[in-house]
């Protein structure tokens, strides 16, 4: 060794001898020699969707430049100096120039465990987070075509359920984080906006060509920190901010075709068809119930079903409410920072149609997010965001477009005898055949409709952020979201519903105007302290929060219209109106430690204590605590070092959150006026009408997770691994009581339930060079359990009607429930043989005798189906050749089951409505008893079939491809005035492979209840869109 | 110095932020009165027992399928193409089963009012009588009670054995109550009448206010004896309402006009009034024909498809006596003709004096809440719901008379009924005979107003009526199943709701609905 040393010595003094000197020699040639103008271009992978901003360097200046949005720079150096290349997320590079001015190169990528990811209250590298943290780049995304951000994160987190319940423009999705955590309608993770926790429908209206990107929280190390709000997982959006040193003007544009897919349409009978089924329906009236043609008097099939074959295909009423239509959307973007400004500030329009004529949404968007650094150590951010946006016949009216008998399911029940309009060109008033129930028709309800909602979002939010010290930062901001929506809606006399087709009387023409304004504002303030000692590195964090919510709403009622001329409620004879307002707070304290030795070892802990106006007066305050805990095994010096497996981490966390979707007041007993006529007149009362619960309180779930993180082969595979467990108790929902206690329901903490589940993401970089392509899978396994509910009372499933689910212990929540379908009482022998219904008869449905009692009544039915998906997984596949780009994200879930409430309808055997083609084969004698599974029609024995039951249900796997994308960027020697021009054409949702029959599996039309989950109720379909687009920078 | 200033700024900034009321995180309600608040001076109180009538209202929207559809006075106008009133149809059919949506709400209508007198009878202790005068305690207690008594002796009537919640619900833990048998409840009913007759005085003045008077109390409290058989403390109830002013009014037909309303012949009404308030009625909208149009009907247009229910039968139109002027005066026709669709489109009202000539086609229904001078909002209407009339009790004490084996004093109560109809006085003297004479009188005098099924029951003739009237239905209806009007001791109550004994299994199941 020593011998080594002393040969070794030498060469080391020597060799900083000849650098000294080198450098010395350098620094005097700079001063001698004229500077050489250097340009260049910047690759980073085929990979990167933003080439620009490569910081470029002379080694040892304090400046640099920074390259555009081609990747291309000029600067000037020395004719000896070296270049120095760096960019967040690849590895730095270092060119001396050896007289060349012209330099092409390419960084690698680092190791991605580097990246800067935005988790609660700051931002941390992906390898210093100890909880379960997803990011997505928005930039990858821009072909998605979005109303709402949720379509833009298809299939790109593990353990994001991510559903568009409706296809109705703007209003369609709604998400889960690791499964539906709670009870009372509050699945929603939180979504911040910058900081902002936004509640309602303003997260409908963020714009998705602001956002940068998406943090998916989803265990309790990574959203404590939002502790009462956190349970349902937490998605931080962060939006476009300005560049130091770069100034770019780009613009985005697309334009696309909408329309529904053939696959999933209804199987409807056609004209034909149905007069066929209607004669026999008569048929057999006349035959087993003496029915008497009231038009005839005798015992005659009606005239417009005695002769089926005079009639085609007839109306496709379905088809003939649905249209193909366009969506387009333009922004431009400008973004420039200096030392003293960062500043971006985006305009967008956004345009889509529905392809139910006359629906649509319009989108006007401005967001300038500024931030001034007027001196060392302090920063002044300015972020403002207004929209404003037109929702055209999409928000709920008195007729909607979702919903069962509503316009979708309407038309599909309508008589296929019945054109859409007379010879004359006018609408069909009505369109039910002979003894049909009355229907109006739904194509000219829906191309009169006229409920019209505009909505005025301004999102802003104004910080300092002082260095007070070295490492300590005090910040201080002001969030505000202020929404002002307006909704007018008029019902003339062409009006018409199911039941009810026009005209109708102008006495009940009727109009409604609502408005509300509600604002949401947030003042934070915190401390936060990061320090390196040694080996040791400490980041500290406190603050406190105020947030306060407000909504004053009104509303006016006109009836009575002269004229249908007149839609306002000007034009009225009687005027109701009321108004009132709603609002809650929360007060917060909060604190997180991030202690780490040596990069390798990492503890965190956080706590949050929230006090919050919607819960009881006993139990104002909860505390909500976390620690996590991170392992780098691969920097140990007993991990071999290898190509193979390049890094490794093992991470855990514990801890508590809350969720306080509880609903406002819910914790007192409220008294509402109650009237009553003495003497002739109206006379005031006022009566207690809910019970209150002053011991209500947060819901908490306590979660354990356990996380690995691999990556292999130089990190080209990065892999991620979660374990989650997690316990939600004070599961809040309304306790049913008996309504001999004059209330049905308390807002209550009804019980405990358990949700598990396995989540696994790769990501793949599988060609890298000319030809690349990169794949990113992710695949969660999930399920659930109630473990208890107070006093075993189950939730749900009690009604005989429009009550399809029920939640009760050692069940799933909200699994369907029903009777289960066990065929028809084919002949007398059957009858005689199987328990029956009161309404049994041959011939009719028989449903199973779940109680073995020997009667079939309400008490026999039962679950039928959880509607929770067990699997959910996501595939994304980018391939890039030369300047060509292709881009495919397919997704898909298992293990659900879906109720199409639909078929109450669409399987009603009394004649009534257009059904489905299959109920042709029904029982008609027991000699033509048809496929044994569709009853007869006898009167007064059809309800049982046309309850919940195991004929409803189908599952709900699919796969799909959400999106395809094609890219063609066109390289810059054949550009003038722009700088690069990427020009693309995709397809949505362009295959879906399932078994489900009905048009949408992803449909959940209760949308956040997870005790209603699963329901078809007949909502607006999914559309395919083929599009066109450019992304442009100049 | 510098980093001081800064902090100091920001420090001083926080708390200019952060500091805030005390009460910051209490927030209750603008727009709703909080319970806690409420109950506190005499007016509260006042406010609170209005609110305590407004369930006789979500019930009497019901009732009258349970309490006269149910019995062989209605009917329904059968409707293939809307089968959405199933469950109306299965009650007059004795199909009716645990699941039915209509005693469910009628049966969460009356416990809703008896938890509101509970809650003011709680209440009320706790108030100084300084705060509420004795005079306002014992006419609020007494009409309270009286309410709760007529809740419950609903209740006991349709359902058997039910829960008895005589204090306030005021959390989960007193919300579930087991039933109780049916003898239990009566004793609360007649002691809460009993005490509420010692409260509340006479009408004043007529036409009356329509709230709760002693002449109201004694005649229910008479029924409540008289559906026990305890005539001889039925009797004098009665007889001291004869001396309360009330009369029967000239002519029958003008009891069931509004200028009438709540008049010398009323006992107890529920109160309705027209208009945008939301105090109004729409029992005709259920008693007219299902039709798409009813402008010739009641001079509004509008698309009733809540209609065809309740309708008269003909049993009952034939059991008018002839020249009763009582048949025209509840019984209008709506004569038609049928639409494209086939859908009744009437054309006028007539008289059921003017019957129909053949191949017309017409549709009878109830004329009593049938008011000709017009309508002007739809699905609006003033008419009240009559609960017990003056002819009502005039004929409950001649049951009760006779019962007690004095048919010569129960005649002449009889006859006062049965003259101002139009009929000759009534002579029958034979005890068994006029039990059947008053039974007769009291279906046609008080159809309509849902006695029958009641009086039927409690006279033990609900099986066989009910079974021979359901064999001439059967006959006549080719849509009644087989399995209908199974009229058995067990169907002479309904079911407990299923939500009830799903919620709360000590609520139990009556036979025969299991």
């Amino acid at each position: 060794m020593k011998v080594n040393i002393n040969i070794l010595l030498p060469l080391y003094v020597r060799n900083v001898l000849t650098t000294c000197l080198f450098l010395l020699l350098f620094q005097l040639a700079g001063f001698s020699q004229a500077t050489v103008n250097i340009t260049g271009k910047v690759s980073l992978g085929a990979d990167a969707t933003d080439i620009s901003g490569t910081t470029v360097q002379v080694k040892g200046a304090k400046k640099g430049v920074f390259t555009d949005a081609t990747g291309h720079f000029s600067i000037s150096a020395p004719a000896g100096a070296i270049l120095v290349f760096t960019h967040i997320g690849y590895k730095p590079a270092e060119w001396p120039l050896d007289g060349r001015t012209d330099i092409t190169i390419t960084l690698e990528t680092a190791d991605n465990t580097l990246e800067q990811v935005t988790v609660s209250y700051g931002r941390q590298r992906k390898r210093d987070i100890t909880g379960s943290v997803a990011r997505v780049d928005a930039s990858s995304l821009k072909e998605v075509p979005a109303a709402e951000f949720g379509q833009k994160l298809y299939g790109k987190v593990a353990g994001l359920q991510l559903n568009q319940a409706t296809g109705t423009p703007g209003q369609g999705m709604y998400f889960r984080i690791r499964g539906a955590a709670s009870l009372a309608g509050g699945n929603q993770p939180l979504i911040v906006v910058d900081g902002l926790p936004i509640t309602g429908d303003a997260v409908n209206l963020v714009n998705p060509e602001d956002i940068e990107s998406f943090s998916v929280l989803k265990d309790a190390g990574a959203t404590a920190l939002y502790g009462s709000r956190g349970a349902n997982g937490v998605i931080l959006i962060t939006t476009r901010q300005g560049k130091a040193g770069k100034t770019t003007v780009t613009a985005n544009a697309f334009y696309g075709w909408q329309h529904v897919p053939q696959r999933g349409r209804p199987d409807l009978m056609n004209a034909r068809e149905f007069a066929t089924f209607m004669k026999g329906y008569y048929e057999d009236r006349i035959k087993y119930e003496g029915w008497i043609n009231p038009v005839t008097n005798t015992p005659t099939v009606p005239a417009d079903y005695a002769n089926p074959d005079q009639y085609g295909e007839g109306t496709d009423w379905y088809d003939a409410i649905l249209r193909t239509a366009p969506i387009q959307t333009y922004s431009v973007n400008l973004s420039t920072g200096s030392e003293k400004i960062l500043s971006s500030t985006t305009f967008s329009y956004f345009d889509q149609q529905g392809v139910l004529y006359n629906t649509g949404v319009r989108r006007y968007s401005f967001r300038s997010n500024n931030e001034y650094r007027p001196v060392d150590r302090v920063k002044v951010g300015l972020n403002v965001s207004p929209a404003f946006q037109i929702d055209h016949n999409v928000r709920p009216g008195a007729l909607g477009l979702d919903g069962n008998r509503q316009i979708v399911s309407g038309a599909q029940i309508s008589s296929p005898l019945i054109a859409p309009y007379t010879a004359t060109g006018a609408y069909t008033l009505n369109t039910s055949s002979y003894g049909m129930y009355a229907l109006p028709n739904y194509l000219m309800q829906e191309k009169i409709m006229n409920v019209n909602q505009n909505n005025l979002n301004l999102l802003s939010n104004a910080y300092v952020d002082l260095e007070v010290i070295r490492g300590l930062h005090a910040r201080s901001t002001i969030n505000a979201d202020i929404v002002v929506q307006d909704y007018n809606a008029y019902y003339g006399t062409q009006y018409g519903i199911f039941g009810s087709p026009p005209p109708r009387a102008l006495a009940s023409s009727s109009a409604v105007n609502s408005s509300n304004n509600s604002t949401n504002i947030l003042n934070e303030n915190t401390l936060n302290y990061a320090r390196k000692y040694g080996d040791h590195n400490v980041d500290v964090l406190g603050g406190y929060s105020y947030q306060k919510y407000s909504q004053n709403y009104r509303s006016v009622n006109g009836s009575g219209f002269a004229n249908d001329a007149i839609p306002w409620i000007s034009g009225a004879t009687t005027t109701t109106g009321s108004s009132n307002k709603q609002a809650w707070t929360l007060a917060s304290a909060f604190a997180r430690l991030n202690y780490d030795y040596k990069g390798r070892y990492f503890i965190s802990g956080t706590i949050r204590r929230d006090g919050s106006s919607r819960f009881g007066e006993y139990k104002k305050y909860g505390t909500f605590p976390s620690v996590s805990a991170g392992w780098v095994v691969s920097d140990e010096s007993f991990f071999p070092t290898s190509n193979v497996l390049s890094f490794l981490k093992i991470r855990g966390s514990y801890g508590l959150t809350g969720n306080f979707n509880v609903g406002n007041y819910t914790q007192s007993s409220l008294a509402s006026g109650t009237n009553y006529v003495f003497s002739g007149t109206t006379t005031l009362g006022e009566s207690i009408t809910s019970l209150g619960n002053p011991n209500l309180t947060w819901e908490t779930s306590r979660q354990t997770d356990v996380g690995v993180e691999m990556n292999f082969f130089n990190n080209r595979l990065t892999f991620t691994y979660d374990y989650y467990n997690k316990q939600t108790e004070n599961m809040l929902s309304t306790l049913q009581v008996p309504a001999t206690s004059g209330y049905t329901t308390i807002s209550y903490n009804v019980g405990t339930f358990r949700l598990w589940g396995h989540e696994f993401q790769l990501s793949s970089r599988n060609f890298t060079g000319a030809f690349s392509w990169r794949t990113d899978l992710n695949i969660s396994f999930s399920d659930n359990k109630v473990v208890s509910l107070v006093g075993g009372t189950p939730i749900g499933g009690t009604n005989k009607y429009n009550d399809y689910n029920r939640t009760a212990v050692d069940h799933r929540i909200g699994e369907l429930y029903g009777y289960i379908f066990d065929g028809l009482y084919t002949n007398a022998a059957d009858f005689a043989k199987y328990p029956k219904e009161a309404t049994s008869a041959i011939g009719s449905a028989r449903m199973r005798d779940v109680t073995t009692d020997g009667v079939i009544n309400i008490s026999d039915r039962t679950f039928i189906g959880n509607p929770s998906p067990r699997c959910i997984f996501g595939i994304t596949n980018n391939f890039s050749y030369h300047d060509f780009d292709l881009n495919i994200i397919a997704a898909g879930q298992t293990g659900n089951k879906i109720i199409n409430t639909n078929f109450q309808n669409l399987q009603n055997l009394d004649g009534i409505f257009n059904i489905t083609r299959d109920m042709q084969n029904r029982w008609r004698s027991e000699s033509n008893p048809g496929n044994g599974k569709v009853p007869r029609t006898l009167t007064n024995t059809t309800e049982l079939y046309r309850t919940t039951n195991t004929n409803w249900v189908f599952s709900g796997d699919y796969l799909s491809v959400k999106n395809i994308a094609l890219g063609y960027t066109f390289s810059q020697k054949s550009l003038r005035y722009i700088k690069s021009i990427r020009v693309y054409g995709s397809v949505q949702n362009a295959f879906m492979f399932t078994k489900y029959p009905g048009q949408n599996p992803e449909v959940n039309d209760t949308r956040d209840d997870q005790k209603t989950a699963g329901q078809d109720v007949g909502s607006y379909p999914i559309v395919r869109t083929i599009m066109i687009g450019a992304n442009i920078n100049f | 110095m510098q980093q001081l200033k800064y902090i100091t700024i920001i420090a001083i900034a926080a708390i200019a932020f952060g500091s805030c009321k005390k009460d910051y995180l209490t927030l209750y309600p603008e727009g709703q009165i909080n319970g806690a608040n409420f109950y506190k001076t005499e007016t509260d109180f006042q406010e609170a027992l209005v609110g305590a009538y407004v369930p006789l209202r979500e019930a009497a929207a019901l009732t009258f399928y349970m309490e006269e559809m149910r019995s062989d006075n209605t009917e329904y106008d059968y409707n293939s193409k809307d089968r959405g009133g199933l469950g109306f149809e299965q009650l007059a059919d004795f199909m009716d089963d645990k699941s039915n949506g209509v005693i469910s709400t009628v049966w969460a209508a009356d416990f809703k009012g008896i938890q509101r007198v509970d809650i003011i009878l709680d209440r009320l202790e706790k108030i100084d009588t300084s705060v509420v005068s004795v005079a306002a305690r014992n006419q609020i207690t007494g009409e309270a009670k009286a309410l709760r008594a007529h809740y419950y002796f609903e209740l006991v009537r349709c359902f058997g054995r039910i829960p008895l919640y005589l204090h306030e619900v005021t959390d989960s833990k007193n919300a579930f109550i087991s039933s109780t048998s049916v003898d239990s409840v009566y004793d609360q009913i007649i002691a809460d009448f009993t005490a509420a007759l010692a409260l509340v005085p006479p009408p004043a003045k007529f036409p009356q206010t329509g709230r709760i008077t002693k002449g109201m109390i004694a005649t229910e409290l008479g029924l409540v004896y008289l559906t026990r058989k305890a005539y001889d403390k039925a009797i004098p109830l009665f007889q001291s309402v004869t001396t309360m002013g009330y009369d029967l009014l000239p002519v029958y037909a003008d009891v069931f006009k509004l200028g009438n309303k709540n008049s010398r012949e009323s006992i107890f009404e529920i109160q309705y009034k027209a208009g945008t308030d939301g105090q109004s009625s729409l029992f005709i909208y259920r008693f007219l024909p299902y039709t798409k149009h009813t402008k010739n009907i009641l001079g509004a247009d509008y698309n009733n498809t809540l209609g065809g229910w309740n309708v008269p039968t003909d049993a009952l139109i034939s059991a008018y006596e002839p020249n009763d002027t009582r048949l025209d005066a509840s019984v209008g026709v709506i004569k038609g003709k049928l639409d494209a669709n086939t859908d009744f489109q009437p054309d006028s009202v007539v008289s059921i004096l003017n019957p129909a000539t053949p191949g017309e086609l017409s549709k009878k229904f109830i004329k009593k809440q049938f008011q000709p001078q017009g309508y002007s909002i739809i699905n609006n209407t003033e008419d009240n719901w009559p609960v017990y009339r003056y002819a009502d009790v005039l004929l409950m004490l001649a049951e009760c008379l006779n019962e007690q084996n004095q048919p010569g004093a129960a005649l002449p109560l009889l006859n006062r009924v049965r003259t101002r109809a139009g009929l000759v006085a009534s002579t029958e003297t034979d005890q068994t005979a006029l039990r059947n004479v008053i039974a007769h009188e009291r279906r046609v005098e008080l159809a309509f107003e849902n006695h029958r099924w009641f009086d039927l029951v409690r006279t033990g003739q609900a099986i066989p009526v009910m079974t021979a009237f359901g064999i001439a239905q059967k006959a006549k209806y080719g849509f009644l199943l087989p399995a209908s009007y199974t009229v058995t001791a067990n169907r002479l109550i309904y079911a407990i709701p299923f939500r009830e004994s799903q919620v709360s299994p000590g609520l139990g199941q009556n036979p025969g609905y299991q």
